[in-house]
């Protein structure tokens, strides 16, 4: 099962939902953010609160990661974290986060994850990001070695470059 | 009016009943900070999913034969809150629905 948004604050509600569903769930989240805040802007349902639920809830495993507040450190698990810096030097990353997963993963894909150059329809995008080709083996990986319950993809931000006129 | 499939497939491979692919749309864009828009995310997908090829080289496959079931967008966006508790709801119900 597959939701797509719309931005990541959807991701709240479909994580909890699987989580009452399956036993003891990875969740797997690719993403250039965090995304660990407790609360912004007065609620716990910002995008930029995506995954603090699951990181209480569920064995959250972070991919990708760029971007985030110094108060996220508070919440973050490094060992679970990999960080866009360190999976461009090291490819040991995929078969080291795929150990660190339980039999059951839900993946959550901010489309940011992916680098800006690939991806700019995106409403927060970061410099540094996935490229699609090793992205896709990771998942090829994830599905082949663990039970994918379901999945979203999120933070689509259509651009507009397809209305540009080139003279 | 003809039912508006993913990807334009025919509608006895879009059933509910029988697909083992299910889509569940959520056009929300309420607390974004930056840059507005992934509200429009949702159809711009569908959009683009009418104009692709359904083979996929890699694979050797039609993966769309398996049946892929578009489900109504979840529209509730009167607060965060209350949206994430619509999208919590919808993706419980369609879960135990069909034992995906």
């Amino acid at each position: 099962m597959t939701v797509f948004g719309g931005e990541h604050s959807v991701s709240i509600g479909t994580i909890r939902a699987f989580n009452e569903m399956f036993d003891d769930i990875t969740v797997l989240h690719i993403d250039a953010h965090a995304d660990l805040r407790e609360s912004y802007e007065g609620s716990a349902c910002n995008h930029a609160c995506a995954v603090y639920e699951a990181s209480q809830t569920t064995n959250l495993i972070q991919v990708g990661i760029r971007s985030m507040d110094i108060i996220e450190k508070t919440v973050m698990d490094e060992e679970k974290t990999y960080f866009a810096h360190e999976m461009a030097v090291d490819d040991s990353w995929m078969d080291s986060a795929i150990d660190q997963m339980t039999d059951n993963v839900f993946i959550t894909f901010d489309l940011d994850a992916f680098d800006p150059s690939i991806m700019p329809s995106t409403g927060t995008p970061e410099p540094g990001g996935l490229l699609y080709y090793e992205t896709l083996e990771f998942l090829k990986q994830v599905f082949e070695e663990k039970n994918v319950v379901g999945f979203d993809i999120v933070e689509l931000c259509p651009n507009k470059t397809k209305n540009l006129q080139i003279s | 009016m003809k039912t508006k499939t993913y990807a334009g497939i025919p509608e006895e491979l879009a059933k509910l009943e029988t697909a083992k692919i299910v889509l569940i749309p959520v056009p929300y864009d309420g607390t974004s900070t930056w840059q507005k828009g992934a509200d429009k995310g949702p159809d711009a997908f569908l959009d683009a999913s009418e104009n692709m090829e359904l083979y996929d080289i890699e694979t050797g496959s039609e993966v769309y034969q398996q049946g892929v079931f578009l489900a109504d967008a979840v529209t509730e966006n009167s607060s965060p809150e209350a949206m994430v508790e619509a999208v919590h709801q919808a993706t419980k119900n369609t879960l135990k629905r069909t034992n995906l």
